[in-house]
């Protein structure tokens, strides 16, 4: 790599997705980009690794066209002793060979091999170990975090134990998003292998990811290679796309002013539960129990109105599955639950969902922004057919440009969904809810996929609507955030041990 | 598995109910009415001292008759419109032909399609065979083409004579337009035939070879109708989605080939369209044609009710005697709508029996890639 | 030599650069183009060498056997579309009876090979014109189109419960009814309408071009005689007819003999115009509309 410093344009038919200039990569360091979701990192990584389809996109790298910048031989060298962890896990593994055919295809030293998985497979017995890899990938087994940390001790593999890694400019490593299935401790473990890695034989990486509490892990971390470690964020302007430094202090300094969203001892009110859920439920075969803060017994989850819920566990455990339940979307299973006043279970009909709960109990706020709103709908369409909106079509229209914020372009409504940016379609994900003014609000993730500043909108819009009686479940991994926002009472834990 | 084979039987065993019913129903009446007067002017008709023909003798026959039966003046006249009636019939009805069978599904009539009902299986069985292994040469040789990213041929004519190529010297570059040239005639002629449906290539061809020959039968079932393009297109469909998935991605990211051109040391061989999976090792093209093939196996479901429709066309239309559908036709023509209705279901077995051997084909596949259950 | 590198370097004539860019951009527009085209050239050769009456009969033949196509794809889009929401909210009631039965009888249907079945329903249209049932010579059109469209609706049905059984597993989906809109709503308007149309699109095309085919060759075939007391001249003329009639049949007789000898190639274009004008009506018919078919597919990379 002759360059560190790339200026990269992406065209599919005529739109331009990504017009980037000055992208700074500098050889031998870990590099994260932050960045809200769907603006271009993940193409902008696999630009620079020569991954495109030249069938569906055009692009240039400096200036020259793709398939000159892929055939160079800095491309090639960083391509052949460099990897690219993707983003979605269970679609890059093969269906028809099994994890440890896999496994030995990216790399043919096994020996290498164990050592690294048994860090990823902290707590299993190495018989676990081989049984799990004996198998073949299906959609529930392995979960998606065993299958995310396949794909990085691929990845591991080849940084630890290539013979010739070239000098530091020659191995590229990208991690696109490699901790997104995995909760905090496995997080962690995933990091702290690739410093160790980094620390044996330095080579490039870059890690893109939108989970801002890594910035704490690695500054607390990783005192003797912070040095060697760039924060960037990407952002997307008029121009195009930029990338700039992103000062860590500015999030370590906001987490530690974060305050509580509501006082502690703000007297319990009298006002009846929006929701109370009981304690045990089970789905899929498994029973699960809610847990209260400090206690290890049952305990219902509670929400009055102006509280915040937030409901904990490991990755996979129920929790989406959870909510989705009481929302009436997930018909298995046995469970129990008051919502506003009427007594929902697993015997409850359909119909009672569809006449007075959907859009007038409650409504929910889905993971994944970029699938939670259709794609080809118009900005103005995606109100239509909600029920009830007592607001007219212009006033939508008002609030929406007021909320989304900075794009009063007139053109703005008509345009289409899919290309709008991630942070723009969850919080009209979140606005589509919200207009609803339901006594409930399920929030699932709700800061994936935001950048910084939007960020801080969303919890500030949180703030309001508590302020205002609203009852909100929250799930999310960033624990970081909302251990601070939520008091201790208010904190609810999902477990799979019996009752 | 159990599930989808008792559906199945299901189906057969409500067709074949079905059938039962509707014989019951379009059973040929022994046409009561018919044989009555049968029996009754038989006699007659063996008379052979009256020509039937001659009015003088159809005048003594109702003079004699009216001596005899004092009683019955109209006996003589509807006596002889009778004969009439059935003299006329035996020109005109073709069942009751010297030599015609007995309508129905009688043993003789059994017995007598059984054979050409082998013979149907046998040369669907052999084109469906062919059919499935040449839609998926073809398919992977689309493939290929399409990610060599080509110029079709007769673009590549046009460029050459139009001044690109320079790189090639003068002589070069004329034989290598023409050669192009040939080609895009060649992909027309090809497509011309194999969209063409049966009977206008056996028509084209039937003074070149005898009608009725076997490899004639089985070369038009493969190559006619559209049936090799469109089961070879399905196919390549798969093998588009398949490229487009995630582990394609992380299989180049590993280090396997990529390249799709001939002669490099990334590509492929030109032996990877008649060997598929074996040329292709150490290439992404294995994985890709790996899972194409395995999620085709329930397509082939498709294609043999289409090729049935195929056949069923070219026997008909062929109009050859001695061939099951020649048959059909031949007792829609003569309302024996049992034997219609028989040889409907037989040929409906026949869909139902490659249902089930294809369901279980798939089933045995993917015991391979079962897990053992935790 | 990728196509990509040329035109970039070497002097190339803009028509051959447009030309190329409409092969990989949108091979679908080409073809219909190509279509009419080649239906255009014939039309014009056929007028200026081939026989008044036959020429008109041809005419006749086209139009009618290209409005029992289009007839044949508005009732596969009905069938095909009422039975895919039929089904689909019937699979998820609690009585699973109703659906078991519905997708029973389809898949009766589906292993009924498709000219069997319509062979049926011509002997059934035979008897209701026997017994002056049917009058009408153009409800012979409208009744093959029924006929044949029962056989092509389940490819359709298929396609639409695949993306209906796809977009269920998206969170919009849960989304949506989450805020309290109408399912029916989300399957009808959001997707199928806005994200399943090239889908619906692209199937219609390869139907139509299975109805040319299998209208043509259920005509051919009862031409050579389905029913001695119902005649052909009740029906009106189709490309499938035309070809099985005697002229014509010894028109593609010529082709083979212009194989053996190269020479008689241009009688071919003269003497045998009423065949081999047929001929390639229905085979150039098909090409295309599989031509086209396939460009949609590219095109919007279904």
């Amino acid at each position: 790599m002759t360059h560190t410093d790339y200026t990269i344009t992406i065209r599919k038919g005529g739109t331009v997705l990504v017009d980037m200039q000055g992208f700074v990569l500098p050889p031998g360091r870990i590099t994260f980009l932050f960045g809200e979701s769907g603006i271009g990192k993940s193409l902008t990584g696999k630009a620079l690794f020569g991954l495109l389809d030249p069938d569906d996109l055009t692009a240039t790298v400096n200036g020259q066209s793709y398939e000159t910048y892929r055939a160079s031989a800095a491309a090639r060298k960083m391509r052949a002793k460099g990897f690219f962890v993707f983003q979605e896990p269970s679609s890059h593994l093969n269906p028809l060979m099994t994890l440890q055919e896999q496994l030995d295809e990216a790399h043919s030293d096994t020996a290498g091999l164990s050592p690294i998985l048994r860090a990823l497979w902290q707590g299993s017995e190495d018989d676990d170990l081989r049984d799990l890899l004996r198998v073949y990938p299906k959609p529930h087994r392995p979960s998606g975090g065993e299958k995310q940390r396949i794909l990085c001790a691929m990845a591991l593999h080849r940084m630890m134990t290539t013979p010739d890694l070239g000098g530091t400019d020659e191995a590229l490593f990208v991690f696109d998003e490699p901790t997104g299935s995995l909760d905090n401790r496995y997080r962690d473990v995933v990091l702290g292998l690739i410093a160790e890695a980094f620390r044996r034989r330095p080579c490039t990486v870059l890690i893109i990811t939108h989970d801002y509490s890594m910035i704490s892990m690695v500054t607390e971390h990783w005192h003797d290679i912070r040095d060697r470690v760039a924060f960037t964020e990407m952002t997307l302007t008029e121009e195009g796309q930029r990338q700039k430094a992103f000062a860590p202090d500015t999030y370590i300094s906001w987490i530690r002013k974060l305050q509580p969203l509501r006082p502690t001892d703000a007297g319990e009110a009298a006002a009846p539960a929006i929701l109370r859920v009981e304690p045990s439920h089970s789905v899929f075969g498994r029973d699960l129990t809610i847990t209260g803060r400090d206690s290890r017994l049952p305990h219902p989850l509670t929400i009055a109105p102006g509280t915040m819920a937030y409901l904990k566990a490991p990755s996979g455990m129920g929790k989406t599955t959870l909510a989705k339940m009481v929302m009436g979307l997930v018909r298995e299973g046995r469970f129990s639950a008051t919502l506003g006043g009427i007594h929902l279970s697993e015997k409850t009909h359909r119909s009672t969902w569809e006449r007075e709960i959907w859009g007038r109990k409650a409504a929910m706020v889905f993971q994944h922004a970029d699938e939670a709103l259709n794609p080809r709908s118009r900005v103005s369409e995606v109100f239509d057919g909600l029920p009830g909106l007592t607001i007219s079509r212009e006033e939508v229209g008002r609030r929406v440009l007021a909320f989304i914020g900075g794009d009063s372009e007139a053109g703005f409504l008509e345009r289409r969904a899919g290309s709008l940016s991630g942070g723009q379609k969850q919080r009209l994900n979140i606005l589509r809810s919200l207009l609803l003014e339901t006594p409930l609000l399920i929030l699932d993730e709700p800061l994936n996929g935001l950048d910084f500043a939007s960020m801080k909108n969303v919890l500030d819009l949180l703030h309001e609507r508590l302020a205002r009686g609203q009852g909100i479940l929250l799930i999310s991994h960033n624990e970081e955030v909302f251990d601070a926002l939520i008091p201790a009472k208010d904190l609810y834990y999902l477990t799979a041990e019996p009752s | 598995m159990t599930r989808q084979l008792l559906d199945h039987v299901y189906s057969v065993v409500v067709v074949l109910a079905v059938f039962f019913v509707i014989l019951k129903i379009v059973a040929p009446s022994p046409d009561a009415a018919r044989q009555s007067r049968e029996s009754e002017i038989a006699p007659y008709l063996d008379l052979d001292i009256l020509d039937y023909s001659s009015p003088l003798d159809r005048a003594i026959l109702k003079e004699a008759l009216t001596a005899y039966y004092p009683g019955e003046p109209g006996r003589g006249d509807s006596l002889l419109s009778a004969i009439d009636a059935h003299r006329r019939e035996a020109f005109t009805n073709p069942a009751l032909k010297a030599g015609a069978e007995k309508p129905g599904l009688t043993p003789r009539t059994l017995a007598r399609l059984a054979p050409m009902y082998v013979q149907f299986v046998l040369l669907y069985a052999v084109v469906l065979v062919l059919t499935v292994y040449g839609a998926r040469m073809m398919g992977t040789f689309r493939f290929i083409r399409t990610q060599q990213r080509r110029l079709p041929a007769l673009l590549e004519f046009l460029y050459t004579i139009a001044g690109a190529r320079r790189e090639i010297p003068l002589p070069g570059r004329i034989t290598h337009a023409l050669a192009a040239l040939m080609r895009s005639l060649v992909n027309g002629m090809l497509y011309a035939l194999l969209f063409s449906p049966a009977y206008v290539i056996a028509y084209s061809f039937k003074s070149h070879m005898e009608g009725g020959a076997y490899l004639f039968m089985v070369v038009l079932g493969v190559v006619s109708n559209g049936m090799l393009v469109t089961s070879a297109n399905r196919f390549y469909t798969f093998l588009v989605h398949e490229s487009a998935r995630g582990y394609v991605d992380t299989a180049i990211v590993k280090g396997l080939n990529a390249s799709y051109m001939w002669n490099v040391p990334d590509g492929l061989p030109r032996r990877a369209i008649l060997r598929p999976a074996g040329a292709s090792r150490g290439h992404v093209f294995h994985h890709i044609y790996e899972n194409a093939r395995y999620l085709y196996i329930p397509a082939v479901k498709q294609q043999a009710s289409f090729l049935i429709t195929g056949l069923v066309i070219i026997e008909m239309a062929l109009n050859i005697q001695g061939h099951l559908c020649y048959e059909l036709m031949q007792n829609i023509l003569y309302r024996d709508y049992e034997v219609v209705a028989g040889i409907v279901i037989a040929i409906f077995l026949v869909v139902k029996a490659t249902e089930v051997m294809v369901d279980i084909w798939f089933i045995r596949e993917s015991r391979r890639y079962e897990n053992a259950n935790a | 030599m990728p196509m990509r590198d040329l035109g970039s370097r070497q002097r190339i004539p803009w028509l051959l650069v447009r030309l190329t860019r409409l092969v990989t951009d949108s091979p679908d527009r080409l073809w219909a183009g190509l279509w009419i085209l080649g239906i255009g050239a014939l039309w014009a050769w056929d007028a200026a060498f081939l026989n008044r009456p036959a020429y008109l009969r041809l005419q006749a033949a086209f139009v009618n056997t290209m409005a029992g196509a289009t007839l044949t794809v508005l009732f596969t889009l009905v069938l095909g579309w009422s039975a895919g929401l039929v089904l689909d909210s019937l699979s998820r009631r609690s009585s699973r009876i109703p659906y078991l039965l519905l997708t029973f009888t389809l898949s009766l249907i589906r292993s009924l090979p498709q000219i069997v079945g319509i062979l049926i329903g011509y002997v059934l249209l035979t008897i209701f014109i026997e017994r002056d049932i049917v009058r009408s010579t153009y409800l012979h059109l409208i009744w093959t189109a029924l006929l044949i469209s029962v056989f092509t609706f389940l490819e359709l049905t298929d396609l639409l419960r695949e993306r209906i059984d796809q977009y269920r597993k998206t969170d919009f989906f849960n989304a949506m009814l989450c805020c309290g809109i109408p399912e029916r709503r989300i399957i009808n308007v959001d997707v199928l309408w806005k994200n399943s149309l090239a889908h619906i699109f692209q199937k219609l095309i390869a139907t139509f071009g299975m109805a040319i085919f299998l209208q043509c060759s259920i005509d051919f075939i009862i031409s050579v005689g389905l029913s001695m007391d119902v005649s052909l001249s009740n029906f009106p003329p189709t490309l499938g007819s035309l070809l099985a009639s005697l002229d014509s049949k010894q028109d593609i007789l010529a082709i083979g003999v212009a194989l053996g000898r190269p020479g008689y190639a241009g009688e071919l274009l003269f003497r045998h115009l009423q065949g081999i004008s047929v001929a390639f009506l229905i085979v150039f018919s098909l090409v295309c509309m599989y031509k086209i078919s396939n460009g949609i597919v590219r095109r919007y990379r279904l």
